[in-house]
């Protein structure tokens, strides 16, 4: 391989990847190709020197008490999802030969608990669905949002 | 907690969704050089840089729970960025960080001051050949240190789109260097 080759191929390689055994080979044996390539990288860490510029974080840091907290949220797409899975479980637990099993054996009687656990597990479902989306039910119903301060 | 220079961005992000406010405030520092630069880029002027860097960073922080860590964190913040930049920039046509970011280059040795003004010339030729939108890849890679694909991922373009330009600025580059070793 000629320098030409070289220069043209290493100019297609990103910086900072594995070269090809090819390139790595000139690279080791081309002296004038070597320093070409030292000096390019040196231009460029001159060129990234950092500059004075202002301080963000003291100015950002004072707008954070202003604004709304962040926090990791399930999306609605997931609580849809979660809340099809847990009607679908009610609707298909007394079509299962499970259930007609039960009642053989212990009649009506636990029918109470069951229904309990149902409305609990509804029940936290509903309160989590609105926790975590207050935001977006308080925009449904019409009440304006407070505009983050700056 | 938030003043480690060594624990990782994702971290000091679950810190952050945690409460711990400050933590963002570390966040802001490790990367607020790249923002400005970006607003440099495109608004030319320091304060409209220093203001659209504060915007940015405030979007990270209201957003920041949509940051799932499929990405570095350096590259979602990019991304708000650019899409910052590109929707706010649009009557600006050209990106030319260097016209305004401030770098003292008193105590660099005179060879070296020679070497970063070739390539200052060289990489700015590069991207003022350029609509904004592509010069700054150029800066995101040879400033930014960024790889091809998280300048994909935070502009959207195409990997090959960013190498072809990035490509011929390395080809500007070479040609300065060269007449930099001719002239030395």
């Amino acid at each position: 391989m000629n320098c030409e080759v070289f220069e043209e191929r290493y100019d297609r390689a990103e910086d900072g990847a594995k070269l090809s055994p090819a390139l790595a080979l000139h690279l080791a044996r081309c002296p004038r190709c070597a320093a070409r390539v030292d000096l390019r990288r040196r231009a460029l860490e001159l060129y990234r020197l950092p500059g004075t510029g202002p301080d963000i974080a003291s100015r950002v840091l004072a707008a954070l008490p202003f604004l709304p907290r962040p926090h990791r949220s399930v999306s609605l797409r997931d609580w849809i999802l979660a809340g099809l899975a847990l009607s679908a479980s009610v609707i298909l637990v007394p079509a299962q030969r499970v259930f007609s099993l039960v009642i053989e054996e212990y009649g009506n009687r636990w029918m109470l608990p069951f229904v309990l656990v149902f409305g609990l597990a509804v029940s936290v479902f509903g309160a989590l669905f609105i926790g975590t989306h207050m935001d977006e039910l308080s925009g449904l119903v019409g009440r304006p949002r407070e505009k983050p301060a700056r | 907690m938030t003043e480690a220079p060594g624990v990782p961005d994702e971290v000091l992000v679950a810190q952050v969704l945690d409460g711990q406010a400050a933590a963002f405030g570390e966040l802001t520092r490790r990367h607020q050089r790249r923002v400005l630069r970006i607003g440099y880029g495109f608004f030319r002027n320091p304060e409209d840089a220093a203001d659209f860097a504060q915007d940015v960073m405030i979007k990270a922080y209201t957003a920041l729970a949509t940051f799932r860590g499929a990405a570095k964190f350096s590259t979602w913040l990019t991304r708000i960025a650019y899409n910052t930049a590109i929707n706010e920039a649009r009557r600006k046509p050209r990106y030319d960080p260097l016209e305004v970011d401030p770098v003292d280059t008193r105590e660099l040795a005179p060879e070296d001051r020679h070497i970063r003004e070739e390539t200052v010339a060289a990489l700015r030729k590069a991207m003022g050949d350029l609509p904004q939108k592509y010069a700054v890849c150029l800066d995101m890679y040879f400033y930014l240190g960024m790889k091809y694909g998280e300048i994909s991922e935070a502009t959207g373009f195409p990997v090959n789109t960013i190498k072809s330009h990035v490509f011929r600025a390395k080809r500007e580059l070479r040609a300065a260097l060269g007449a930099a070793e001719v002239d030395a």
